[in-house]
């Protein structure tokens, strides 16, 4: 197959057949593993009652146990054999481990990549579609500007050669719940397979988005859940399926980034299977485990870059709350109103390069880049045996602690591919050069008085573009990655971010006065936005 | 317990000294050592460097007992015969793939280079110790501070990096005298290692995760050396000295604690218990140029009669400007940067070194 040809025969595809036993095998091997590390008894009583208070507390929703079953199975527990206690905990395993697996009905992802894509762009178009000529209705000219809108950038041949060999695992930034949909066109895009990923059981409620993701190869999980039983078949099903070679997608942030600013702490569980299937691999090879030969795994850090975020009001002020009182999962934000989501598209689809998707180098599990074969490259620019790294006396072993470790330097490595890879896009610049105004216009304050204290800023035309060249430039001297027209002259990219500002928010986050001025109107959103450019400067 | 190969990096007594003592320890317990290697990297490694202020301060690893591998880049003698009766094998730097586990033990403006000399022939299952008491100052080639710990990483290929600190003096080492090392590493199987290589006999081993804290613990005992040096050239007796101990193990774990390290780090074995060894008479060379620049000799001429790599100056100036970045209050290292550049006079240096306006211990 040539480099350039997307790939059209992906794992996916087989999930329906494969489905049953991976959840058969996904139960075997949890109940093994948390077999090994405790007693069954104290597995059921620990998921029993952080059921029991969970459901007590708030609205049952798609349970896999209702509470009156959590309290029959917490009171049996005491006169129970250990053999009867184990199969308790296999049922348990089991139904957990159903509910987790989603679906993949490749006529359904079909639909929804070939078809909503253009009906979107075309239900969504400035002009009256009837009007448009008719070789404008055409598939390919209505994703042509859907592709102006949404650019995908990023060494995508090689990405798509590593794809025929290997398994890849993205691991994009999070900040809005329109990314799993973004990444899935991205993907197609990029001629790159599709991916399974893990997303909120609630999101699998939302009107919206529950459609696109039912049959598209999410997996569900249920971040209500939070013991440790639950974590432990989430991920031994993320390291079968990795085994099994399916591409798989996972937001390391864990949730959507609440202040706009770029991950720096990544949560590392599910990108941690990654690691363990990789060894698992490797002990298949050397004749240690049973099983069939794992593909070599990759990792993909990508940054999804948005001009304008859909649940930005919402997840600012979220992130402005007291500490305490800010949600962790949050279902009621504007990606369930049908309103805001057209309102969303429609300025999203109006301005060119609203949405930057953009793939990094890809690495291997410790954060090695890899040559275009999928060989490991050292510090030292040579090849390394991956295999090494997880050698005890010769043999690769699984080793709890080392691999944590080496999953914290891979989340290091995550994370400075994101502030390398960051597009910035006009919206981000304006903001961080009207926050510096605001800064400068209050100073010595802490950010809750900066942003509520009352403030009449105009910044003149002639003074804003003076500051937007200099900020391009610093930017430019530590090769952060400008996109599409905020690399252009300072007027252009004014231009265009307040064009972007008054399309969407309730509020214009700014405004230009008649008197050839730029004020600020939304100081929350500002702060929002220009965290985008600050948190680059980060030390991951 | 699979026994494994070591191999020392280095040309001065405590690498050699090192040597010994992990053969001592393979003749003692085969089943935990199967062979000791020796690299003495090639001597105008060891010796040049742009920013070496140490270049004229040769002939440097003078001391030392001719028996181990003198001569460096020999051959790689691997003879059957020589393994049988179990002697510490002099090997080049392509051998070096064949060692479980490297120390590494060259003068801190060396590491890169010799590292850069290594790294072809490292791989991802090895661990790399070092013992080097100090950073890498910031150089036209690499702009900022580096630790050992970091260039190893940045270099090689190896992930598993650890350190050694904590009063094992060389002579200690050589006489079998009891003595203790503390080996920080993140990964627990490092710390494992070293003490299934050294632990036994008259050395302790310990282990903690915190590697920047051991790391800086130890390259802060040639400043703290260095103050001793000057108070003990000025008899001021052993309240001095302790006041000097731990009111420089403080000052440290402040430093330190802004680069990530645990404070505590600096008040066990790996602070408080290198300094009290490092501020000894027979201490360190950092000592002894404390007491020569205690007696006015000036700095160029006390590193030339000292004859042996002193970290002291470099790290006290690295110090200085780490305080002034994380503004921490660090008046051992202020005290001793302006007697360094000439500035104070011993006598005010030393008023300046003992006295301080803050009286809360926990400050």
């Amino acid at each position: 197959m040539s480099e350039n040809e997307p790939v059209s025969d992906y794992p996916l595809l087989r999930f329906h057949k494969e489905r049953e036993r991976i959840v058969l095998e996904t139960t075997r091997r949890a109940l093994q593993t948390v077999l090994s590390q405790n007693q069954p008894e104290y597995i059921l009583n620990d998921a029993c009652l952080s059921e029991i208070r969970r459901l007590s507390e708030g609205h049952a929703q798609e349970e896999v146990r209702a509470l009156s079953e959590w309290k029959r199975l917490w009171r049996s527990l005491g006169g129970k054999s250990r053999r009867m206690l184990e199969q308790d905990l296999e049922r348990l395993i089991a139904d957990y481990a159903q509910d987790v697996a989603g679906g993949f009905q490749k006529h359904v992802y079909t639909f929804a990549s070939r078809v909503v894509a253009p009906a979107l762009s075309l239900l969504l178009s400035p002009e009256n579609p009837l009007k448009l000529p008719f070789h404008m209705l055409q598939e390919e000219a209505l994703l042509s500007r859907l592709g102006e809108r949404l650019q995908v950038t990023g060494p995508l041949a090689k990405l798509r050669a590593l794809a025929a060999r290997g398994t890849l695992v993205c691991v994009p930034t999070h900040l809005s719940n329109l990314d799993s949909p973004v990444m899935g066109y991205a993907l197609q895009a990029a001629g790159l397979p599709p991916t399974t990923y893990g997303a909120g059981k609630n999101l699998f409620t939302n009107p919206i988005l529950g459609f696109f993701m039912r049959n598209c190869g999410a997996y569900r999980v249920d971040r209500r859940i939070r013991h440790e039983l639950y974590k432990d078949v989430l991920k031994t099903y993320s390291q079968v399926i990795l085994e099994r070679g399916y591409h798989s997608m996972f937001f390391p942030g864990g949730t959507r980034s609440r202040s706009g600013r770029v991950e720096g702490k990544l949560k590392l569980g599910l990108l941690g299977t990654a690691l363990t299937a990789t060894v698992e691999g490797f002990r298949r090879q050397a004749g240690l485990a049973n099983g069939a030969a794992v593909r070599p795994i990759f990792v993909v850090p990508v940054t999804i870059n948005q001009q304008l975020v859909l649940e930005a009001e919402t997840l600012i002020a979220d992130h402005l709350k007291e500490t305490g009182k800010a949600r962790f999962i949050i279902e009621d934000d504007e990606s369930a109103q049908w309103q805001k989501v057209v309102d969303f598209a429609r300025s999203m689809l109006t301005h060119t390069g609203a949405i930057v998707v953009r793939f990094s180098e890809p690495m291997d599990v410790l954060g090695h880049p890899v040559t275009d074969t999928g060989e490991s490259i050292g510090p030292h620019g040579q090849v390394v045996d991956l295999a090494r790294f997880f050698w005890v006396a010769q043999k690769p072993t699984h080793v709890a602690q080392r691999d944590t470790e080496y999953m914290n330097q891979t989340g290091t490595a995550i994370a400075r591919a994101y502030r390398r890879d960051t597009v910035l896009l006009p919206t981000h610049l304006l903001a961080h050069v009207l926050w510096r105004k605001v800064t400068a216009a209050l100073p010595g304050l802490d950010l809750y008085r900066r942003l509520r204290q009352p403030l009449d800023l105009h910044v003149s035309d002639a003074d804003l573009c003076m500051e937007m060249s200099r900020l391009q430039q610093q930017l430019r001297n530590k090769r952060h990655v400008l996109g599409p027209v905020a690399d252009g002259t300072p007027e252009q990219v004014i231009e265009a971010a307040l064009g972007a500002f008054a399309s969407y928010h309730t509020e214009p986050v700014a405004l230009r006065t008649p008197s050839q001025a730029v004020t600020v109107v939304d100081r929350q959103l500002l702060y929002y936005y220009q965290n985008r450019v600050e948190s680059l400067g980060d030390e991951p | 317990m699979t026994s494994l190969s070591v191999a020392v990096v280095g040309g001065g007594r405590w690498a050699r000294a090192l040597a010994s003592f992990l053969l001592h320890n393979q003749r003692r317990l085969p089943d935990r050592i199967s062979s000791v290697l020796h690299y003495c990297p090639p001597r105008e490694m060891l010796r040049t460097g742009p920013d070496d202020n140490r270049a004229e301060s040769e002939p440097a690893q003078v001391d030392v007992p001719a028996a181990i591998g003198e001569v460096p880049e020999v051959h790689a003698a691997h003879s059957a015969q020589q393994a049988e009766r179990k002697q510490v094998t002099t090997i080049v730097a392509s051998d070096l793939a064949s060692a479980d586990v490297i120390f590494l033990a060259v003068p801190a403006p060396a590491v890169r280079k010799v590292l850069r000399l290594a790294a072809p022939h490292l791989h991802g299952n090895q661990t790399a110790i070092h013992a080097i008491g100090s950073v890498i100052p910031a150089s036209e080639e690499f702009p900022h501070t580096q630790l050992i710990s970091q260039a190893i990483a940045e270099l090689t290929p190896i992930r598993k990096i650890g350190v050694f600190a904590g009063p094992a003096l060389a002579p200690d080492l050589e006489e079998f005298s009891p003595a203790a090392l503390v080996c920080g590493s993140r990964f627990d199987e490092v710390g494992d290692q070293a003490i299934q290589v050294l632990s036994g006999h008259s050395l302790l081993v310990y282990k903690t995760r915190d590697l920047i804290g051991v790391e800086l613990a130890r390259a802060g005992s040639s400043v703290i050396a260095l103050a001793a040096g000057v108070a003990n050239i000025l008899d001021l007796g052993t309240p001095a000295r302790a006041i000097l101990i731990t009111r420089g193990a403080a000052e440290m774990a402040r430093l330190a604690a802004k680069l990530g390290a645990e404070e505590r780090t600096f008040f066990g074995l790996a602070g408080v218990g290198e300094y009290v060894a490092a501020t000894e008479r027979r201490g360190s060379a950092d000592f002894e140029l404390g007491r020569l620049l205690g007696q006015r000799v000036p700095l160029s001429d006390a590193l030339r009669q000292v004859g042996r790599v002193c970290d002291g100056p470099a790290m006290v100036r690295e110090a200085h400007i780490l305080g002034h970045k994380h503004q921490v209050r660090t008046s051992i290292v202020s005290a001793l940067y302006h007697l360094l550049h000439g500035k104070f006079d011993t006598k005010s240096a030393l008023i300046s070194l003992l006295s301080t306006d803050i009286h809360d211990e926990r400050q």
